[in-house]
């Protein structure tokens, strides 16, 4: 025998189904927009069947449902998708750090244009040219040695500057030392969190939203492992050892690298041990080969201050050493206008400190253009032979000319440039088109919402409509019936 | 495949922003003029140009010097020429003085216009090019000839230069010597005008004395005109060395602007073309991007 009031509680479990249905769905169109939300949906299931007892089961029918239940609220999201979202993230943020710096590089290089190093190199040539056609004249010293100045000037400059973008890239490696710390605490304590929820039996989706937000950015400074354990923590492992196990954090440090020029390397807080990260350690005497291993905004950040500025001021130094030796050699044994000779027409150990000499820019004269001192003043070709070092092959074991060094440097810095620009543009759209097939799935649809709203407030209406009807009946039932004896 | 309004709001993100970027290079080309204005642009079109620049600078530079040379050569051209003149004049005052038809006086106005010739050859050889003399060797702020005694008739010269040779390139990796020193070239010619005068005042008058002067001046403008000959035959080597670079600065230039200029026409078709792309994705995306299901529910 069927209860009076059974269906009454049908019709309730639908009630409180589709409440909870409509609550999900407002909470989805609420989160349309929100980063790393993923849609959510009650996962319904029907009430446990009940047998209606009876004395005699071959004359009953079967089974009768009990309305409809929430098991449990579903959260929509890949795994998988978010796994390798992070790798390829790692792989853009690294690329984009050194495409940055590349292209910072270029500025500073500012070539082509006529006030860069190449400009100034040709006319430092050519000053001594004309000193070599009048090297009596007054106006041609003068502009030898402010040709020399300019293009010294720019060599100070540029290698400057590197050793500025140097510096503020080692400040990165603090800073974002410091953002790897706060993240992998986050992380942690949204563990604790998410631990503790489930031990009730619920889901805890936000926070997992939260938690795999944070762990994607985490992924975007450094290659990271993450793995969820049974309990619901994720544990994040940094070349071997654990950054975060459920709710602790070893923390990360920097201190300065007497082996790198005293720039800083990243060590564990804890043991002091030199982080190791793809079997690469973050100090100083990365090998490019090594470093294209690293990825993320902190190997990027190292691969552009340890490898990338380095190369380029290395260029400067040969260039500026070159400079001094081969111009020093051929002025020391020469005479100038005054005939004086054995100055040094550069001073300076390299591009840092590269100067015309300041005996030569008190007195113009000293400029040694004679090869004699009998020469003085007709003689210029010492000037001459000083001019010609522009063809010669100075550089690369004496197969390449100063300017032809600084060229295919040049070219060389565009085509790292190039390749950075290519690669980051690469994984930007591979990040997009993986984030785009999460959204496929986690993403919230409009129409779709307002397709569940309009089901679920039409069941709703229906459910309310059984309990009217129920009621209906017990009002017959109660009111209606039984009139006699009244 | 699911799609969502987040996905088609990104994706015409997306678009949009590299269709913008493609309008940012070729605004940048149209503004700068130059297809090529970093090295990630083209590297190789960046080692060229640098390459190009620095060849067009050292050429401008060399005929800057070449002109520089040209000017001196004809200035040397132009004294050498004054210097054999005079050396005509003196062999014909010679042919003149050696006749034994002609008496003391005579012979003594013939003398005096030589003492005339001398003062005007010395003051050849001292010849100023600019600040510079011509005929000093590397003592170029030196004036090379003084005349002994300094006033009365000339008896010698005295020469304050050296024969230094001031070499100049003319092309790359070529040298010329382009001065001449005025020592022994114009005192043999001195020594030689003034041994014609003394011939001509000599008593007893040997006309035979004076047909060897003759002879010796001969040889004199001999050499001159060889000297002559020689500077004229550089400076034309140097005109054609300067046409030949300037042929080639030509050249050179418009290879640098083949590699770094930007084709405006063709910029400025592009730029119109992704404009028009860029105003059909806004126009595309405002209609799609505005619609929902909300629009046709009640």
């Amino acid at each position: 025998m069927l209860s009076t009031f059974g269906s009454l509680n049908t019709a309730l479990t639908t009630l409180h189904a589709m409440q909870k249905s409509i609550q999900t769905s407002s909470h989805n169109v609420a989160n349309a927009s929100t980063p790393g939300y993923s849609r959510q949906q009650a996962t319904l299931v029907s009430g446990t069947p009940y047998t209606v007892p009876s004395t005699n089961r071959y004359n009953t029918f079967g089974q009768v449902g009990t309305g409809v239940n929430v098991e449990k609220m579903q959260r929509f999201r890949s795994a998988f998708l978010d796994s390798q979202i992070r790798n390829e993230t790692l792989r853009e943020k690294g690329w984009e750090v050194r495409q940055d710096a590349l292209q910072q590089i270029e500025v500073s290089f500012n070539e082509p244009s006529d006030t860069g190093i190449n400009s100034r190199l040709s006319a430092f040539w050519a000053s001594w040219n004309n000193l070599a056609t009048t090297p009596d004249s007054a106006a041609t010293r003068g502009t030898v040695v402010e040709s020399a100045a300019d293009l010294t000037a720019a060599l100070r400059d540029t290698y400057r500057q590197l050793e500025d973008f140097q510096t503020e890239l080692d400040d990165q490696v603090s800073i974002q030392v410091e953002s790897i710390n706060d993240l992998a605490h986050r992380i942690a304590d949204l563990n604790s969190t998410i631990r503790d929820v489930q031990g009730l039996g619920q889901q805890p989706n936000d926070l997992r939203d939260e938690r795999d937000q944070l762990l994607t950015e985490l992924a975007g400074y450094i290659n990271i492992d993450a793995h969820e354990g049974e309990t619901g923590s994720v544990m994040v492992s940094l070349g071997g050892k654990l950054l975060v196990m459920d709710h602790e954090v070893s923390e990360l440090a920097v201190e300065p690298d007497a082996g790198n020029s005293t720039l800083n390397r990243v060590i564990w807080a804890d043991t002091g041990a030199v982080v190791q990260v793809a079997g690469v350690p973050l100090e100083g005497g990365l090998s490019s080969v090594a470093a294209d291993r690293l990825g993320g905004q902190l190997g990027g950040t190292l691969i552009a201050r340890d490898l990338i500025i380095p190369d380029k001021m290395a260029i400067l130094d040969d260039m500026a050493n070159t400079l001094i030796s081969s111009v020093n050699n051929l002025h020391q044994s020469s005479f100038g206008l005054d005939g004086s000779t054995g100055w040094d027409f550069f001073t300076g150990t390299g591009a840092r400190d590269i100067d015309v000499s300041s005996d030569i820019k008190a007195d113009h004269n000293r400029i040694a253009a004679s090869a004699s001192a009998a020469g003085v003043p007709g003689d210029g070709s010492v000037a001459l032979e000083i001019a010609r070092l522009e063809n010669a092959a100075l550089l690369n074991s004496g197969t390449t000319t100063i300017t032809d060094y600084y060229r295919a440097n040049i070219a060389k810095l565009g085509q790292e440039a190039q390749q950075a620009n290519v690669m980051f543009i690469n994984q930007e759209l591979l990040v997009q088109h993986l984030e785009n097939r999460q959204e496929e799935i986690a993403g919230v649809s409009l129409d779709e919402e307002t397709v569940n709203l309009l089901q679920y407030q039409r069941t709703y209406q229906a459910a309310a409509r059984v309990m009217t009807v129920v009621d209906e009946m017990l009002d017959k039932v109660i009111n209606g019936m039984g009139l006699v004896g009244r | 495949m699911r799609i969502t309004q987040q996905l088609l709001n990104q994706s015409a993100l997306n678009g949009m922003q590299t269709n913008l970027r493609r309008v940012k290079t070729l605004q940048e080309q149209a503004v700068t003029s130059k297809k090529v204005n970093r090295p990630e642009d083209g590297p190789f079109a960046v080692e060229q140009t640098l390459g190009f620049r620095s060849r067009i600078k050292a050429s401008e530079t060399a005929r800057q010097n070449i002109a520089m040379s040209q000017d001196w050569l004809n200035a040397t051209d132009k004294a050498l020429g004054d210097i054999s003149d005079l050396l005509t004049r003196t062999r014909s005052l010679a042919l003149k003085g050696a006749s034994d038809t002609m008496g003391p006086d005579e012979r003594q106005a013939l003398a005096t216009e030589t003492e005339g010739i001398i003062e005007q050859a010395i003051a050849i050889g001292n010849t100023r090019h600019g600040d510079h003399y011509l005929f000093a060797g590397f003592q170029v702020d030196t004036q090379p000839f003084s005349r002994n005694p300094a006033t009365g008739a000339i008896t010698s010269t005295t020469y304050s230069g050296d024969n230094g040779q001031i070499v100049r390139e003319v092309e790359p990796g070529t040298d010329m010597v382009i001065n001449t020193p005025g020592d022994p070239l114009f005192t043999d010619v001195f020594n030689t005008v003034i041994s014609l005068r003394d011939a001509l005042q000599a008593s007893p008058f040997e006309a035979s004395d004076v047909a060897s002067v003759a002879a010796d001046l001969e040889t004199q403008l001999d050499n001159v005109l060889d000297v002559q000959a020689a500077t004229g035959t550089k400076v034309r080597r140097l005109e054609a060395s300067s046409d030949r670079m300037e042929a080639s600065e030509v050249g050179l230039r418009e290879l640098l602007s083949e590699s770094e200029d930007a084709d405006m026409a063709e910029v400025a078709s592009q730029l119109n073309q992704q404009q028009f792309v860029y105003q059909t994705a806004l126009a595309v995306n405002g209609q799609i991007l505005r619609t929902s299901l909300l629009d046709y529910l009640r």
